[in-house]
């Protein structure tokens, strides 16, 4: 394991070199950084030539000068030392600075996108998968295909000018028209309808149903102003932990385990009584708190599953662990929602908190939730445009994975054992067919920030993707060094880990063989 | 991964053509060629022809309206009355004057802020966006193409330096470069701008800046297109390698380099034309990913220049005017959108054109894998004798049978059409009965078992009726059906490296079986689970529950199977060539083991098989299929001893027997005790010329992993064959027979010892010498589909020796092809035919006609009739053997049946563990054994005579007695 690690490591570090020294190069014939003041008309022109030469020790030749660069680079490999030198700007600010709060932003961006991309795509790939051939399988190959097709740029320009104003303007009076809740409730229902498979019947039931209840559930929202002062309440978070319960359990121990149910159910309970309890503590939250409760939910979880005990006490802990956090989980987006009014009415938000530019309104002051808020609205219309043009490939890939999977001889067995569908699915073929995705995953998450380029300069994002376009503008060699470098890094360690999960998921592969 | 190539279940029409029954040969009838096959599925999908309708329809509209210009050569003016870069005077606000249906107006798409028409600037973006993405797309596939298929061609330091050249690239977001180069290109031109001291402004150009100068205004945005293939050819190239490591694996590449191809015919000839699917698809799917990427780097300023205009660049200079004219905004995205929505759907649908499987392009391996679902035409005439003639045992009938089918029929849907797979089927099997469904490929005898038990693929349905337990089963709900499966009923399957999921342990599985079917608590559920391996004689049980399948051995998996599938106690077991693809030592342990448990749990058995050893080995009563219909049904003595149907007769005079074939060799031979093995060998030897093959001390490792040390397949083998000699190499899977098989033709090197083919030492010859050498020795191999180019027709796979060796061409090439042909009794019309359009026996023919193209010294044949039916098998060894006697070459015929070996051979040579254990002539190896080993070996093999192999069993059961050798003697 150590051996192969550090065999790993030693080829990624050859590659980074290989790689850093092709593009400084590249960088370095892009442009001449003394181009602009060679043209200017001040006085102090050959003081500021000779300076600017100085700064980026541009009487070096670029070949050599990359190495200049690279003593600096290898001091970031001190940790702690303050050694760190990525070299200057333009205006001699040391790059790391810049690259610190630049990197912050974009990787809080890409990462949200990514595991929503992931989990959503996959998810469809699967249910496209086991229906094959139907017309739900049809329509989204077809949206797949369309928002693959999507250039980012242009998609974002259309959620900022469509979604994000559009959605402002109907926050401003949040009234829902009757043909508009019959319209979505028509399209849930399709959908609902197309995605249930089985006879006629079962679909009229899945689709009829689905329909009435978001019909009635707009209807409320709608009637009831929930827009201007959203919450779930006790109610649905006593729903949630519900399905939750039932959910979990039929994915571990199996419903036919009685007393994992019960501890599932018990978990969700303590939960909803939960809910009134840590209300005032929440208020003055922290991140720690909220770290501390989530604990002390999975030690609360281990404590009613280890109590009803019975054969599987393991199985009763994982079902009542997992329910527990979900309903965590759900109460913690109550809680933000509680601060919605407060935020929506903020004076530096002006009823309008959909933002479409930058990563946080500029002087905002508020509670962890008021600032979460805003970190979300700032977020969400870049996530949303990311998630939609890399959603599309995971769909691909997980559909086409799963039909080789489904095909092997090993779930035709699962079948033969009786096992139900649904374990046969997810047990048998999903766990297959994750290997390949990893795969794609990694390499993907590490194109993604090279992705984010265009989005950010989209949203105006002051993330990593600006620094390197303006760079590049401004033919500032170090900052796109920087922004290199991070980027293959990351595309490297992306590139490991999905090896050593492949490795953790598969056990015919031997990491260190 | 051991994954195997897939069943073809799911697509039936591109299985291949039926296998040949028995009955005088059916030469399938030529299909499609594989190009017309790919056109025609490209053709039938409706997403591939509506995209590449409107693709076709798009570049129509821009390249006519828009105008073509090059080099200031070619100037064909466009039908649109505006250019591109004209200022109009702006009219109705620049609105677009587009009036539906058919009222175009001045300005369809409206006007930009200075006046220009923005029908006429969108049809230019589009023009250039389309010619930057098709230099990408043939730049990009030139490259990727190129360097994925040295990558996985030459395997060592060239591949690895390739690969870490492609990992650099993709290190590096292909944005990013593209970025820095298209500054590079745009920059580059312009020379340097310097002031002098006197504040004059000067231009310096250097010889470079001319050079590109030069290439842009000659090639324009083609520049560009062609710097941002060098960044995006990365993902062509890992798929182009990893379908290159694929294909080189296949036995036609062996072929091929034995024929002489050099490595460039090997690239171009055969491997570039089998990974074409593979590149078109990628080659369509990168020029999607082109198009939005010349158009992101157009919006970031980095693609096409001002003045001159693309899409991205159109999307971006409007992109302020979306709340005051949308449609500015709107129309090159759109473009842009539909454009490559065209090329994603012209790609899928070429991806299931090429592979409709999605899966691997390796042909399929096992054999009874897509037997099932062949379409095979139904005999009803025959399906009522077949029932009537089901004799009713008055002993058994006494209790209610514990499974009845009557009249089961299972079609599969091919082509929209119900194809029958079994017609008519009835049976029924009684508790502690055990009964044998027999039938060679395509007979549908694995379908009528899937069908039973609800497991028929998506495109089958089956009809009759199936009652289980005095209830009817056959389509019940999928709740009855789960109920039923694993606890009453249940299945091994055929192959154990595949049944078992790689990914949980043994004991894993099997407790969740048991968990399934019973409420128990984990720990109950284990103990039970080591019972089970503890009574299916695996010989650590605690080991097995934790380990992987793939720690174990195939016979191992199988135990496990078998344990996984009795946990439950079912009343009937259904055993899918549960024992094909095990050695025949760890076969008769499995038929011991099933035969103890039908009496141990007194549970119904029903055993489908291809092999009439096993069934004689284990069946009460026995259904004989063929082309889906039962034409026999009787009991297993009766079936053997007074076969009725013509079918069942052929079929039984096709099998090889051990013992059956006359002595050879005078008898006394055999009795005498005199002469040793090696003094016989070399007496054998006397009077016969030199040794066309002799092997001394010969070792063969493989290189091992990193760190690993070398594997060594073969150990100090000592063997010479004489001319005209038939030599039979047997032994089990891993004794290293086939190594040595390629060894002995130069496939492979010897890493200790002396080989010396045609009386020179292989390790010294050089590589121009070792082709004259191995023009005198000829290959068969094991699997008829992977030893043929799939894309080449067979005259051009007969010839190719010839063609290589001897440089025929021609007439004179085609006289020769046409020569063979008849010498392998094969029809002269088919030398144009391609592999896919031939039976696996006549594709094998086609590959012994190239072996022997060169009427070569030596004939090495690899397994070369265990992938076919036992029929067809047959009459390959009678080829092989008339063959022999007629042009009297030497042969080393390597095999794992005995039987086999025994019908064909004069020496055989036996293999265990990289080691002979005993060599001689065929009547004394097999007639008087003197290892243990051999004797094991041939006592396993089990005889298609319930009588004497029952006979034998008892023999098995009391060790260092052989009736065999008796059998022998009796002749």
């Amino acid at each position: 394991m150590v051996t192969y690690l550090v065999r790993r490591v030693s080829a990624a570090v050859l590659i980074l070199l290989g790689a850093s020294f092709v593009v400084y190069l590249l960088t370095a014939a892009s442009g001449d950084p003394l181009q602009e003041l060679r043209s200017s008309t001040s006085a102090n022109r050959p003081q500021l030539i000779a300076q600017r030469t100085e700064l980026l020790h541009l009487n070096v030749p670029a070949p050599l000068r990359y190495f200049i660069w690279l003593r600096g680079a290898a001091g970031c490999l001190v940790p702690f030392a303050g050694s760190c030198d990525l070299g200057k700007n333009l205006q001699g600010q040391p790059v790391t600075e810049q690259l610190g709060t630049a990197m912050v932003q974009t990787l809080s961006l890409v990462s949200a996108a990514a595991l929503l991309a992931v989990v959503i795509g996959v998810t469809l790939g699967i249910v496209t998968a086991l229906r094959r051939h139907s017309a739900l399988d049809y329509g989204v190959t077809f949206l797949a295909f369309l928002f693959f097709s999507l250039p980012v740029f242009w998609a974002a320009v259309l959620l900022k000018e469509y979604g994000a104003i559009g959605f402002n303007n109907f926050l401003s009076s949040p009234r829902i028209p009757a043909a508009a809740v019959l319209l979505i409730a028509a399209v849930v229902c399709a959908v609902a309808a197309l995605g249930a498979g089985g006879g006629v019947r079962r679909r009229m039931v899945a689709g009829g149903s689905a329909g009435a209840a978001t019909a009635a559930v707009l209807t409320y929202v709608s009637a009831a102003d929930w827009f201007s002062a959203p919450g779930l309440g006790p109610v649905a978070i006593a729903l949630s932990g519900a399905g939750a319960a039932f959910g979990f359990t039929a994915l571990t121990a199996g419903l036919h385990n009685t007393r994992a149910l019960y501890a599932a159910f018990a978990a969700a309970a303590t939960g909803v009584a939960s809910y009134f309890a840590v209300q005032g503590l929440l208020d003055r939250a922290t991140p720690l708190m909220i770290m501390l409760l989530a604990a002390a939910t999975i030690l609360a979880a281990v404590l009613i599953g280890f109590l009803l005990g019975g054969d599987d006490r393991r199985g009763n802990i994982t079902a009542a662990s997992l329910t527990g956090l979900l309903v965590g989980l759900v109460i913690l987006i109550d809680r933000f929602m509680q601060a919605w009014p407060a935020y929506f009415s903020d004076s530096r938000i002006h009823g309008r908190p959909i933002a479409t530019i930058g990563a946080a309104t500029p002087g905002l002051e508020g509670d962890l939730w008021v600032t979460g808020l805003d970190r979300m609205t700032h977020l969400l219309l870049p996530t949303a445009a990311l998630v939609l043009i890399s959603i599309a490939s995971y769909t691909r890939y997980a559909r086409s994975s799963m039909l080789d999977v489904m095909n092997m001889d090993y779930v035709r067995t699962a079948r033969a054992k009786g096992l139900p569908e649904f374990t046969v699915v997810l047990r048998h073929a999903f766990r297959n067919a994750l290997m390949p995705l990893t795969t794609i995953a990694a390499v993907d998450i590490g194109g993604l920030i090279g992705g984010a380029v265009i989005t950010e300069s989209v949203f105006s994002y002051r993330g990593m993707g600006s620094m390197f376009v303006d760079g590049l503008r401004q033919v500032d060699p170090n900052p796109v060094m920087a922004f290199f470098v991070v980027v293959a890094i990351t595309a490297l360690a992306c590139n490991l880990l999905a090896d050593l999960v492949y490795a953790a998921l598969d056990p015919r592969v031997k990491v260190g063989a | 991964m051991t994954a195997k190539p897939q069943d073809s279940g799911r697509h039936p029409g591109f299985g291949p053509s039926p296998s040949p029954s028995p009955s005088p040969s059916p030469s399938p009838s030529p299909g499609p060629s594989p190009g017309r096959l790919v056109r025609r599925r490209f053709f039938g999908n409706v997403g591939a022809l509506a995209g590449l309708t409107a693709l076709a329809l798009v570049i129509l509209l821009v390249f006519s309206a828009a105008g073509i210009r090059l080099w200031g050569v070619i100037d064909i003016p466009g039908w649109w009355h505006y250019r591109y870069d004209e200022v109009l005077p702006i009219i109705n606000d620049a609105a677009p004057t587009y009036r539906f249906p058919l009222d175009f107006g001045d300005h369809p798409f409206g006007q930009d802020r200075v006046g220009r028409d923005m029908f006429a600037m969108t049809m230019r973006g589009a023009q250039l966006s389309i010619i930057v993405m098709v230099t990408i797309g043939i730049m990009g596939t030139a490259i990727g193409v190129l360097v994925g298929a040295a990558a996985g061609y030459f395997s060592g330091a060239i591949g690895a330096l390739l690969m870490r050249i492609t990992d650099m690239v993709i290190v590096v977001p292909g944005v990013v470069i593209a970025a820095v180069l298209g500054v590079l290109v745009g920059h580059a031109g312009t020379g340097r701008t310097v002031l002098d001291a006197d504040g004059n402004v000067t231009v310096v150009r250097s010889f470079s800046d001319d050079v590109f100068t030069f290439l842009q205004q000659n090639l324009g945005v083609v520049l560009l297109g062609m710097f941002l293939g060098l960044v995006i050819w990365t993902s062509m190239a890992r798929l182009v390698r990893a379908e290159f490591l694929v294909l080189r694996e296949l036995e036609f590449v062996d072929a091929a380099r034995l024929a002489g191809a050099s490595n460039h015919r090997i690239i171009t000839r055969h491997l570039l034309p089998n990974a074409a699917g593979v590149i078109i698809v990628n080659a369509t799917l990168l020029m999607s990913s082109a198009i939005l990427l010349e158009a992101g780097l157009s919006y970031l300023g980095f693609g096409v220049q001002a003045p001159d205009t693309s899409l991205g660049l159109l999307v971006v200079a409007n992109q302020s005017s979306i709340s005051t004219r949308p449609w500015l905004f709107w129309w090159p995205g759109v473009f842009i959108v539909v454009i490559c929505l065209c090329i994603n759907f012209i790609g899928d649908g070429l991806r299931d054109a090429f592979d409709p499987r999605h899966g691997s392009a390796a042909p399929a391996r096992s054999r009874e894998a897509a037997g099932g679902s062949r379409p095979v035409p139904g005999r009803p005439g025959t399906s009522s004798a077949g029932s009537a003639a089901e004799p009713s045992d008055p002993a058994e009938s006494a209790g209610a049978p514990v499974l009845a089918v009557r009249g089961l029929r299972v079609d599969f849907a091919v082509d929209r059409h119900w194809v029958p797979a079994v017609v008519g089927l009835d049976f029924h099997v009684h508790s502690g009965e055990v009964l044998a469904i027999v039938g060679e490929s395509g007979s549908g005898k694995t379908a009528s078992s899937m069908a039973l038990l609800g497991l028929l693929a998506a495109n089958g349905r089956a009809t009759g009726s199936v009652w289980f337990n005095g209830a009817e089963i056959l389509n019940a709900t999928p709740g009855t059906l789960r109920r039923i499966r694993g606890k009453d009923i249940a299945m091994i399957f055929q192959d154990p490296m595949t049944a078992l999921n790689p990914v949980f342990t043994v004991g894993f599985q099997i407790v969740e079986t048991l968990r399934q079917h019973s409420a128990m608590s984990p720990a109950q559920a284990r103990s039970d689970a080591l019972r089970m391996l503890a009574s299916v004689e695996l010989p650590d049980p605690e080991r097995t529950f934790d380990s992987y399948p793939h720690q174990l051995s195939g016979g191992q998996r199988q135990r496990a199977l078998i344990a996984q599938s009795l946990c439950c106690r079912p009343k009937l077991l259904i055993a899918d060539e549960a024992t094909t693809a095990l050695d025949v030592i760890v076969q008769a342990e499995i038929l011991d083991l099933l035969r103890r448990l039908r009496t141990d749990l007194d549970a119904a058995i029903v055993l489908i098989t291809h092999d009439l050893g096993v069934v004689a080995d284990l069946a009460d009563r026995v259904i004989v299929m063929s082309a889906g219909v039962a034409v026999e049904t009787g009991t297993a003595h009766g079936i053997f001893s007074a076969p009725r149907h013509e079918y069942t007769k052929a079929l039984l005079q096709a099998v090889p027997r051990l013992g059956r074939r006359p002595a050879t060799a005078p008898a006394e031979d055999c009795r005498a005790e005199g002469p040793t093995e090696e003094g016989r060998a070399a007496g054998a030897g006397e009077g016969r010329g030199r040794p066309v093959l002799e092997l001394s001390g010969v070792g063969i490792d493989y290189p091992g992993a990193r760190g690993a040390g070398a594997f060594r397949a073969v150990d100090g083998i000592d063997l010479t064959i004489y001319p005209s000699e038939l030599v039979g190499l047997v032994g089990e899977s891993g004794s290293g027979k086939t190594s040595v098989g390629h060894a002995a033709v130069g496939l492979l090197p010897v890493t200790a010892g002396v080989l010396r083919l045609l009386d020179r030492r292989l390790d010294s010859v050089r590589p121009r010498e070792l082709r004259a050498l191995q023009e005198r020795v000829g290959m068969v191999f094991q699997e008829p589909s992977g030893s043929l180019n799939p894309r080449m027709p067979v005259a051009a796979t007969i010839g190719e020796p010839l063609l290589l060796a001897k440089g025929w061409r021609g007439a004179g090439l085609q006289r020769r092809v046409d020569e063979l042909l008849d010498q392998v009794q094969l029809p002269r019309s088919h030398r144009n035919r391609y592999p896919h359009e031939l039976s696996e026996g006549q594709k094998q023919r086609v590959a012994i006609a190239r072996a022997l193209s060169l009427s070569p010294d030596l004939l090495v044949a690899d397994e070369p009739t265990s992938a076919l039916d036992v029929s067809v098998q047959a009459k390959v060894l009678d080829l092989l053997r008339m063959l022999q006697r007629e042009l009297g070459f030497a042969c080393l015929f390597i095999t794992h049946d005995l039987s086999v070996a025994d019908s064909l051979a004069d020496r055989i040579v036996v293999l265990q563990g990289g080691r002979i254990v005993e060599q001689g002539p065929r009547e004394q190896v097999f007639g008087n054994p003197r290892d243990d080993y051999t004797r094991r070996l041939l006592a396993a093999v089990p005889v298609p005579d319930p009588d004497s192999q029952r006979l034998r069993r008892n023999q098995r059961a009391r060790p260092g007695v052989n009736r065999l050798r008796d059998s022998f003697r009796a002749r």
